[in-house]
């Protein structure tokens, strides 16, 4: 019980990190942006270029990761995605080439082989079989700061107002005095930046390869669309409901069916509450 | 001198033209009226002002040109706008709603929202209800006073009344008059209730298929045969 | 008299280039590399090949004179593309002869291709014992392939002895619980260590845990491994090895862990798992990391160091049988007068390279001939690598050793004890 929800904590919070810079997108610039998984992907391996192989301080590669995801974060949207104004499908299309086009980079610069991060931070208790590692127990404290701080600064700041303003009624926001294009980009530089966060954090769980930008993807939309696309705090519940339902699975039944529950889980939610279960789409 | 020019103004959407030629002037302190069937043109004609249609032709507010200008710097420049359909942002706090408001006026925020809770005093005790869940008079109050919150120097209303019951229609009559005279704050308001209309504007210019065919004070308007016949039947 | 001499001068000015086109075309031998061009397994083997090619270059040419021409076609280690690098070898090249770094799943793909086209081809990595058992059932239109890696069967029967020897005799452990992912890898290696090791060696199978290829959080996996109450842990990885090895060393999980490991099994290991390594060990084909090398394989690896500085920076094993595997492919040729008939395979499988260490066989490229039979085993490898699995490993290379990374990044081989360099172990926060 105890390990459960150990465990369940701990991944949950880097879950819903995952999926907190793919929902600001989708719900401030109603665009599915299918080249998100590759801001974790860039965050993840500039921070083994800066902490690993040039050996400098953790803290800096973390700081440039997340500078150079939000930078990235930037030219998507001005490079991609504002010159095709409002054409969805084209907008999805072409994110998603992008990831293609920026894993072959990457293999090309850092060859196929995957690679494992060092923990970001030391230290590993263990409690009978349940072993805590520093370090996940940082990525999920970080990426309860991080929610909460960005919950904080959707709610209580004028630009994150204006975010939700633009997520609900663009004319509206316009005539408040909103420029939504001003605002779709600041939404594209937290998003980059959050995303580049949680792949530091998901890489130094798991492993940095080319292709690691799908399952960050996939664990994105999963929680999206269970979720109903929207609220931040809806993101952290299901996160949570996703991240226990994994932990569960895999301690008392099968660890192969790790996925299967959450795609079960995906389906129903569609055919019994295809708006999801906090259902709506605005921030 | 005009606080709002309006010269010569056209609007198009793809093809088709919503207004032609239209040119009229907004003085200091004054509520002007534009009064118009469904469909004549009266909110192509404040979103052109607000920046959110194709014109040709020229708006000077203070003569500063608005033509060249973005949303956001329109309403920067000083125009606020409760637009027919509200736009409020649903999911939003009635507070927030407001606060989006002072989005380019932060510094006149404490000011705006005292005026707007003394305007509407029901909109304090409902601050953190959600907009989706407000009756539509309510609505109307939050969408002025996010304009308000704007700090504008003048005020354009797009038919605050459609689909409102007559008490509430005079609520909300009692606080534009009231802001009126209180503040002095310049009113450029569109009704297809020309009673309504006729209570609150000293100047009314009435619009038909994008031309306006009529202007004059309200004492003036309210005997003329041609207007009685249109809008009364009579 | 002059038109006439003019008309003459030309002709054979045309003849000359005709006969000139023709020779230059008859002057080189063309080899295909296949493989995925992007990883160490891949450059491994197109290296080894490309290394053996220049020697036998610049030592005056092959066939009378004739230059090695090499091309290569990427499969990106899928096995469509895999098809279609055949295909393009085979038709647009007309190569002479295959080399293959060819995974599974790719060789299992390409290789109708090659009983229709019928070149000469060598596979330098998979193991897979199907392929084997293809040139059993159907000699005649499987006889141009060869793999001169050791075939699964082998591999298993030498590392069942590993069980017996070190897991239980020298540990002293009596019980595992098997993680496996759930590939078809996984699933047959699973058989064979629940089937075979567990049951010959005496130890028994607690638990199986079999788990998601995606997984990215092993610490439940890991908690339910322990509760298990087994001895050690046995980990089956193919494709995601060094996730869960690097969470069994970030987690430090208190359990002794052994296993098939691929990821494990190249020099760029500890660098990848960025020193997330030590204390895993995994089965590997000859010759492995911290393998101890005989002056032949010595020297390719110095010249293939000033040579290539990019990763991979060691040959994985595959490199060193393409290296030698060409240069025996040539050596048939010589014999056979070229590639095109059943001359060449007979060559080929005459073909014998003993390396000897300290006046000691060391390793050996030869291979099983048809109808041959392995004592052990009691079955037949045709055209595999002529393994030995039984010391003192005098009849050939073993079919495997078992290598272990300790946590200062080195590595050595822990058995069999004719190869030893050190001994197994566990990690030093495991409690004995
Ligand atoms: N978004 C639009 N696209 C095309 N035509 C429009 C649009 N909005 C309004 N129109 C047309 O412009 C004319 C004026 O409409 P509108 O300004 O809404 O009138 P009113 O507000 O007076 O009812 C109408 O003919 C209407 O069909
Ligand atoms: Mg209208």
């Amino acid at each position: 019980m105890f390990q459960i929800l150990i465990q369940g904590l701990l991944l949950s919070g880097l879950y819903a990190l995952i999926a907190v810079g793919f929902t600001l997108i989708f719900s401030v610039g109603r665009v599915l942006n299918l080249a998100y998984g590759v801001s974790l992907m860039v965050g993840g391996y500039t921070f083994f270029y800066t902490a690993q192989v040039l050996e400098m301080p953790k803290l800096v590669g973390v700081l440039l990761a997340i500078v150079v995801g939000a930078v990235f974060g930037l030219l998507k949207y001005r490079l991609l995605v504002k010159p095709l104004k409002g054409d969805h499908v084209a907008i999805e299309i072409s994110t998603l080439i992008l990831a293609v086009v920026i894993q072959a980079g990457i293999i090309l610069v850092f060859g196929d082989a995957t690679k494992i991060l060092h923990s970001i931070i030391d230290g590993v208790w263990q409690f009978g079989t349940v072993s805590i590692t520093a370090n996940n127990v940082a990525a999920a404290l970080g990426s309860w700061v991080l929610i909460l701080g960005l919950y904080a600064f959707i709610k209580k700041t004028h630009i994150g107002r204006a975010m939700q303003a633009v997520s609900m009624d663009q004319k509206g926001a316009a005539i408040s005095g909103v420029e939504p294009d001003k605002v779709n980009a600041a939404t594209w530089v937290i998003s980059g930046a959050l995303g580049a966060a949680a792949g530091v954090f998901f890489a130094s769980y798991t492993q940095l390869s080319p292709s690691m930008w799908v399952a960050p993807l996939i664990i994105a939309v999963a929680i999206v669309i269970v979720g109903g696309i929207g609220s931040i705090i809806g993101t952290l519940i299901v996160a949570h409901i996703i991240g226990f339902m994994e932990i569960i699975t895999t301690t008392l039944f099968a660890a192969e069916l790790r996925g299967v529950f959450t795609m079960i889980l995906i389906i129903a939610v569609l055919v019994i509450r295809p708006r999801g279960l906090f259902g709506r789409e605005e921030l | 001198m005009a606080l709002l020019e309006v010269k010569n103004l056209s609007a198009f959407y793809g093809m088709a033209q919503s207004l032609h030629d239209v040119s009229f002037d907004v003085n200091e302190g004054e509520i002007v009226g534009i009064i118009g069937a469904n469909g004549a043109g009266k909110s192509t004609l404040l979103d052109s002002i607000m920046g959110l249609t194709k014109t040709t032709g020229s708006i000077l507010l203070d003569n500063e040109e608005l033509t060249v200008a973005n949303t956001a710097k329109i309403v920067s420049f000083g125009v606020g706008y409760a637009p027919e359909r509200a736009n409020l942002f649903p999911y939003m706090s009635v507070e927030d709603n407001l606060l989006v408001g002072a989005y380019t006026a932060r510094e006149a925020i404490e000011q705006n929202l005292e005026l707007v809770n003394t305007l509407f005093p029901v909109l304090k005790e409902r601050r953190n209800q959600e907009t989706s869940t407000q009756s539509g008079g309510e609505r109307q109050m939050v969408s002025v006073g996010r304009a308000l919150m704007t700090n504008p120097k003048v005020l354009l209303i797009d038919e605050p009344t459609i689909g409102l019951a007559p008490k509430v229609c005079n609520d909300i009559a009692d606080a534009l008059r009231k802001l009126n005279k209180e503040t002095g704050l310049t009113i450029l308001i569109t009704e297809q209730n020309v009673n309504f209309a006729l209570t609150l504007a000293e100047k009314l210019h009435v619009l038909e298929t994008g031309h306006i065919r009529m202007s004059g004070t309200a004492e003036a308007l309210a005997k003329d045969p041609k207007l009685n016949e249109a809008y009364f039947g009579h | 008299m002059t038109f006439r001499t003019n008309l003459f001068a030309g002709a054979v000015a045309l003849a000359t280039s005709a006969i000139m086109a023709t020779t230059s075309f008859a002057d080189t031998v063309k080899v295909g590399f296949i493989g995925s061009l992007s990883s160490d397994t891949g450059l491994s083997t197109l290296r080894g090949a490309e290394i053996a090619i220049e020697e036998l270059n610049a030592a005056g040419g092959v066939l009378g004179g004739k230059t090695i021409e090499l091309v290569s076609a990427d499969t990106g280690e899928d096995p469509t593309e895999g098809i279609k690098a055949y295909e393009y070898l085979a038709e647009s090249e007309e190569v002479d002869f295959i080399i293959s770094g060819s995974i599974d799943d790719v060789s299992l793909g390409w290789l109708p291709r090659m009983v229709e086209y019928q070149i000469p081809t060598l596979d330098t990595w998979t193991s897979y014992i199907g392929i084997i058992d293809n040139l059993v059932t159907d000699y005649d239109n499987y006889k141009p392939y060869f793999m001169n890696i050791a075939s699964d069967e082998a591999l298993a029967t030498l590392y069942i002895d590993f069980g017996k020897d070190v897991l239980v005799d020298q540990m002293g452990w009596k019980s595992v619980v098997i993680l496996q992912e759930d590939t078809a890898f996984g699933g047959a290696i699973h058989g064979l260590v629940a089937e075979a090791l567990a049951p010959v060696a005496g130890i028994e199978v607690v638990d199986t845990i079999v788990y998601d290829v995606a997984t990215v959080d092993f610490a439940p996996i890991f908690s339910n491994a322990q509760a298990s109450g087994a001895d050690f842990i046995y980990l089956i990885s193919s494709v995601n090895s060094q996730v869960v090895s690097s969470q069994y060393v970030k987690l430090q999980v208190p359990m002794g862990m052994t296993g098939v490991n691929v990821a494990a099994l190249g020099q760029e290991y500890w660098e990848d798992t960025g020193g997330a390594g030590g204390g895993i060990s995994t089965l590997s084909p000859v010759p492995s990391v911290g393998f101890a090398l005989d002056p032949v394989s010595q020297a390719f690896v110095d010249t293939y160091q000033a040579k290539y500085t990019s990763r991979p920076k060691f040959p994985h094993f595959n490199g060193f049988n393409a290296y030698h595997g060409l240069k025996q492919a040539f050596a048939a040729a010589e014999e056979a007068g070229g590639f095109n008939n059943t001359s060449w395979v007979d060559a080929m499988l005459g073909q014998d390279l003993v390396l000897k260490k300290d006046g000691e066989m060391w390793l050996r490229y030869a291979f099983w001939k048809p109808g041959e039979i392995e004592e052990r085993t009691q079955r037949t490898y045709p055209h595999n690598a002529r393994f030995d699995i039984t010391a003192p490993y005098d009849d050939g290379a073993p079919s495997m050793v078992v290598i272990q990374w300790n946590e200062d990044g080195s590595a050595g081989v822990v058995y069999p004890d004719k190869f030893k360099t050190q001994d197994f172990g566990i990690p030093s926060w495991v409690k004995k």
